[in-house]
């Protein structure tokens, strides 16, 4: 049930909806002015994609241009492509699946418990946020042979299951939380595990939701340590693949990279298509809080 | 080089054995795979599109049987960036692609083969010896290599009244056609003048220098920079410069494409893009010029790509055998004529009609002849950065006396950190040639590494336990 | 430490007390999967990067190092480009952080409000930060050539052309404006995520009462989403602190060293000069500087809540 009226109605205390919670409401005005804001928003990227189409006419040195597929065939064509994708989707899969269970886990932890050395511990997870990953770029690697993960998409994985920016997320998130229902469980005699199961996990949804994005566009796009941590071409991820294609000595091919950063854009689009209304509808708001 | 690195005189600390195990344990993996490995395998680092390397990779592996050659693509944004992190684990590939301005550094530190014995006959086929060569020694290969000359557009030379058959070929006329092709109200510009970004404003300031006589290092190694040759340059380019358009590299190349800018300095990459995109530009290209008709010579940045074996290059005859085959004209100029941003440094490959029916490439190849090559010095990337900065700040107003004062206390304070760093860590911490292998002490385990053993052990334990427990809790509270 | 750990739940009247310390092994259990991944795989870089910062550390020889105590501290105090960069990115952060945070919270407002296409509107001011810096930033250097967007807009309302990324005044400024633009979507879509766990009957009561518009906000949404506040700006400060790719992509820098910043100069004292003790400390120094303004931010913030 949702209302339909545009005007703000006074103090009418009417059923809450997820997507309109409040009797305020933009007006045509708004809307318009919001709209010119997206557009001129958008216009970067929509060069980005008109950017990957344009071909350079002969015979109109100054602005003819003409449209051609012919950056999408140098990235489809590209050796490896394909390997380059299955690589970065499994990568992708195991890091984002393996946070939406750690930084809960973590998050609930230093949310709501108390015990000795937590500040340190916590402090801890924010130096991995803290520190300019090019200092530790030697010592990985030296850790990543040693531990056999050399040029292996482990070497991708494993260190990136826990991230600390989700973590930091999480614990905000729980925190802000009532712990009535958690109190109310135990009550119930729900075990400890049972709670964080059935109680935290669900209530956590709209965060995890921007955990699946957050990590989902930090791995896809990850670039530093795929370039060091791996070596064959197998093995390669995305955009090191599309650096390798389209940096030249001396110049940077753009209709490539464009072409190559709208093909890599789209398995973005649509996870945050899938998970956006997870955020924001996630939390039937009202519902878990009486 | 210095032999005798078992006696180094440091102290203990927990850096150190730990960068001891690793040497230990690479030592260790390679000689079980040099034993269990019938097939040798070499690691070949390089830049380009593999469609140029593994053509030339399979007619090798085909001429030696049980030879294998793996190609490995970097990436020009940082492949320097990959290949110094892999050194400092002594994981560095047995061959190896370096821009020639890195070398410098590589050679004085000794981390490359030494292959006097094994390329010296071909000293007079390739050109670009210069940067693989250190205190009399050649430590790689010549493969390709790069000059700028000057670039003019012959319709706005036209339009200006000048001769586009007789481009500028000293300072005066320079200076004279930038000045009466430069209308920027009308959206033209005399000169592109490189700004704004590191690492590229000294490739095309440089040659000015040259040029004049002056130079950065003197024969005794001593920072010259600042010579009455350097600031006759700084002067007039900055006389230049006001007849200019101030950007990037490639906005230049843009603007001279577009036919809004009348001269530039730029390489060969434009061939690749002007005739397909701007068929109808018409534009030439002519040696740099030189301060004067009775004086100086036309001089020009040169540069290129050098093949080396790493110190720790597992077959390095093998290798040799390979960079040889690698640097062939007939292996090299498909490259230059697809790619177009250097050419073979074989000197076979010129007499190719690519070279010889395009005059405007003749020029590169005439202009190669009088083109310098950066000094080759352990410490040309900071050079190269103070000279970039000197000149940067002349075109941004500054004062040339200040500006070269600043630049003689920078090389100042960087060579006496140098010096420093030879004194503390030299002789005996520079190992040669695999040296370091044998250095290391076969100590047991370091503490840190028995301990990450031991929490990988634990956590797995612990990680079993909680599934386990999640796992009961889950079914518990289900049921 | 309080501030640090603390976990206040800003919900007065909520009991969101912390769990007795008996439960203390459990809490340990849950932290395991952290522990682990930091012990194995982050403990050891860290301290090697720590340690390396009082260390003279050639590259080259893998096993070459020396003990120099604090001379590359010293070092960082007399180099001019280390305190212009320092100043640079402080300059960077002070005109990104709070405009980013204030755009995203206003935008969030806004889009709430609108009720037709909300999804689009989120997906597309959103879709910056799916894009990684380096496009972004190529993009953008189009925008500001000579004959790019910008100067095209300047010309149509009259005002100079620049060369945007060439002049000393203006490099920084647009790259921080570019910055702003790709980041705003990320913090809006975590605003409105708090935003829409704001019970409505709270707005409900105030109307009753004739709360206006700003007094609505500034007593019921402000408090009720300074957890998430609190976050957007910490994360958002500390990600400007370490502002690099566009620095990269766009200007490695210049012009005269005006758009240097703090990792821009780590990477090159890494990278490019080789030297990796001296890039050490400066990354440790940029880690407590974040460090000390994450610890200061999340005091204020907490404690103006109580």
């Amino acid at each position: 049930m949702s209302r339909t009226e545009s005007a703000p109605a006074t103090g009418a205390p009417g059923p809450a909806t997820a997507s309109s919670p409040r009797s305020r409401r933009a007006g045509p005005v708004l809307s318009a002015f919001l709209v010119l804001l997206l557009l001129s928003y958008l216009y970067p990227l929509l060069y980005m994609v008109a950017r990957s189409f344009m071909r350079f006419e002969p015979g109109m040195a100054a602005s003819g241009v003409g449209f051609t597929l012919e950056h999408y065939r140098t990235v489809f064509g590209g050796a490896g492509f394909l390997q380059y994708v299955l690589n970065s989707v499994f990568v992708l899969a195991v890091v984002v699946v393996a946070n939406v269970f750690t930084s809960v886990v973590t998050g609930y932890a230093f949310a709501r418990f108390r015990f000795p050395g937590r500040s340190l511990l916590f402090g801890l997870v924010l130096v991995t946020l803290m520190v300019p990953k090019q200092t530790l770029m030697v010592p990985i690697l030296d850790l990543v042979v040693r531990l056999g993960l050399h040029d292996s998409l482990w070497a991708l994985i494993l260190p990136f299951c826990v991230d600390s920016f989700n973590v930091f997320l999480l614990r905000q998130y729980i925190a802000a939380l009532p712990a009535d229902l958690e109190d109310a469980a135990r009550a119930d005699g729900s075990g400890e595990f049972g709670i964080l199961r059935h109680v935290v996990f669900p209530l956590c949804r709209p965060a995890l939701a921007v955990v699946v994005i957050n990590t989902a566009i930090v791995t896809w796009n990850s670039f530093l340590f795929p370039l060091i941590l791996t070596d064959s071409a197998a093995r390669r991820t995305l955009p090191v693949g599309l650096a390798m294609l389209t940096q030249g000595p001396f110049s940077t091919d753009w209709g490539t990279l464009m072409a190559g950063s709208a093909v890599s854009s789209i398995p973005l689009i649509l996870l945050f298509w899938a998970f956006q209304r997870e955020i924001i509808d996630g939390i039937t708001a009202g519902a878990l809080r009486e | 080089m210095p032999i005798n690195t078992c006696d180094r005189v440091t102290p203990f600390h927990p850096l150190h054995a730990a960068r001891r195990l690793s040497v230990a344990v690479v030592a260790l993996v390679l000689a079980l795979v040099t034993v269990a490995g019938a097939e040798t395998e070499l690691v070949f680092w390089n830049f380009w599109d593999q469609k140029f390397i593994t053509p030339v990779i399979q007619k090798f592996e085909a001429l030696h049987p049980g030879v294998k050659i793996r190609s490995e693509q970097l990436n020009w944004g940082n492949g320097l960036d990959k290949i110094v992190v892999a050194l400092a684990n002594d994981r560095a590939p047995d061959i190896c692609e370096l821009g020639s301005t890195w070398t410098g550094k590589f050679m004085s530190e000794g981390v490359l083969l030494d292959l006097t014995e094994r390329v010296s006959d071909l000293r007079d086929q390739y050109h670009l010896w210069e940067p693989a060569i250190w205190e009399g020694r050649i430590y790689g290969m010549p493969w390709l290599v790069g000059t700028r000359v000057l670039f003019y557009n012959r319709g706005l030379f036209k339009a200006a009244g000048l001769d586009p058959d007789r481009p500028p070929s000293t300072w005066d006329q320079l200076l004279a056609a930038a000045k009466t092709i430069h209308q920027p109200e009308k959206g033209l510009y005399g000169f592109g003048v490189n700004a704004g970004e590191g690492h590229i404003l000294y490739k095309k300031f440089l040659p000015f220098v040259w040029g004049n006589g002056g130079s950065i290092i003197d024969e005794k190694g001593k920072f010259c920079f600042d010579s009455p040759a350097t600031r006759e340059a700084l002067e007039f380019y900055r006389r230049l410069m006001v007849y200019g358009l101030k950007e990037k590299q490639d906005i230049l190349d843009d603007a001279f494409k577009r036919g809004r800018l009348g001269l530039e300095i730029s390489g060969s990459w434009n061939f690749a893009k002007y005739p397909k995109e701007a068929p109808d530009l018409d534009f030439g290209t002519a040696l740099i010029p030189a301060p004067a008709a009775d004086r100086g010579t036309s001089s020009s940045f040169l540069g290129g790509e050098i093949l080396v074996l790493f110190r720790n290059c597992r077959d390095p005859q093998l290798a040799t055998e390979f960079i040889r085959f690698l640097t062939r004209a007939e292996h090299t100029l498909p490259i230059t004529k697809e790619a177009l941003v250097s050419f073979p440094a074989n000197k076979e490959a010129f007499a190719d009609e690519f070279f010889t029916k395009n005059p405007r490439l003749g020029v590169f190849v005439k202009q190669m002849e009088t083109g310098v090559h950066p000094p080759v010095h352990p410490l040309w990337i900071e050079l190269e950065s103070i000279v970039n900065d000197a000149v940067e700040k002349v075109l941004y107003g500054g004062s040339i006396d200040e500006v070269l004062g600043a630049a003689a206390t920078a090389y100042e304070r960087v060579s006496l950190q140098f010096e420093e760093r030879k004194r503390a860590v030299s002789p005996s911490a520079v190992p040669s040639d695999g040296q370091a292998v044998q250095a290391v002490p076969a100590a047991g385990l370091p503490g840190w590494a028995i301990l990450l053993l031991a929490l990988i052990a634990v956590g797995t334990v612990v990680n079993a336990i909680l599934l386990v427990f999640i796992y009961g809790e889950v079914k518990k509270n289900a049921a | 430490m309080k501030a640090a750990g603390q976990a206040e739940p800003y919900r007065s009247g909520a009991s969101g007390r912390a769990h007795p310390t008996h439960k203390a092994g459990y809490a340990l259990l849950l932290l395991a999967p952290w522990i682990l991944t930091f012990l194995v795989f982050w403990l050891y870089p860290l301290l090697f990067s720590f340690l390396l910062s009082f260390c003279d550390y050639d590259v080259f020889h893998a096993g070459a190092f020396r003990w120099t105590g604090l001379d590359n501290f010293t070092r960082l105090v007399s180099d001019a480009r280390f305190r212009q960069a320092f100043g640079n990115t402080l300059f960077f952060v002070l005109g990104t952080t709070p405009v980013t945070t204030v755009l995203a919270l206003a935008l969030a407002l806004l889009i709430e409000r609108v009720r037709a296409l909300q999804g689009l509107f989120r997906s597309a001011f959103f879709l910056p930060s799916i894009i990684s810096m380096v496009v972004i930033a190529t993009i953008f250097k189009s925008f500001y050539a000579p004959d790019g967007l910008l100067n095209e807009i300047c010309s149509v309302l009259g005002l100079p052309r620049h060369a945007w990324l060439v002049e000393p005044a203006w490099a920084l400024p647009v790259i921080m404006a570019m910055d702003i633009w790709s980041s705003v979507g990320y913090y809006m879509v975590l605003f409105l995520a708090a935003l829409k766990s704001v019970p409505p009957q709270l707005y409900e009561a105030a109307e009753v009462d004739g709360a206006g518009e700003w007094a609505q906000f500034r007593h019921i949404t402000l408090p009720q989403i300074r957890g998430m506040v609190l976050f957007i700006i910490v994360i958002n400060t500390i990600r400007s602190w370490q502002v690099f790719p566009e620095i990269f992509t766009l200007t490695r820098g210049g012009p005269l060293g005006t758009t240097d910043t703090l990792v821009h100069r780590v990477y090159e004292a890494a990278f490019r000069y080789h030297e990796m003790g001296y890039a050490s400390a400066m990354a440790w120094v940029l880690f407590a500087v974040i460090m000390a303004l994450s610890l200061l931010q999340m005091r204020i913030l907490q404690e103006k809540n109580r």
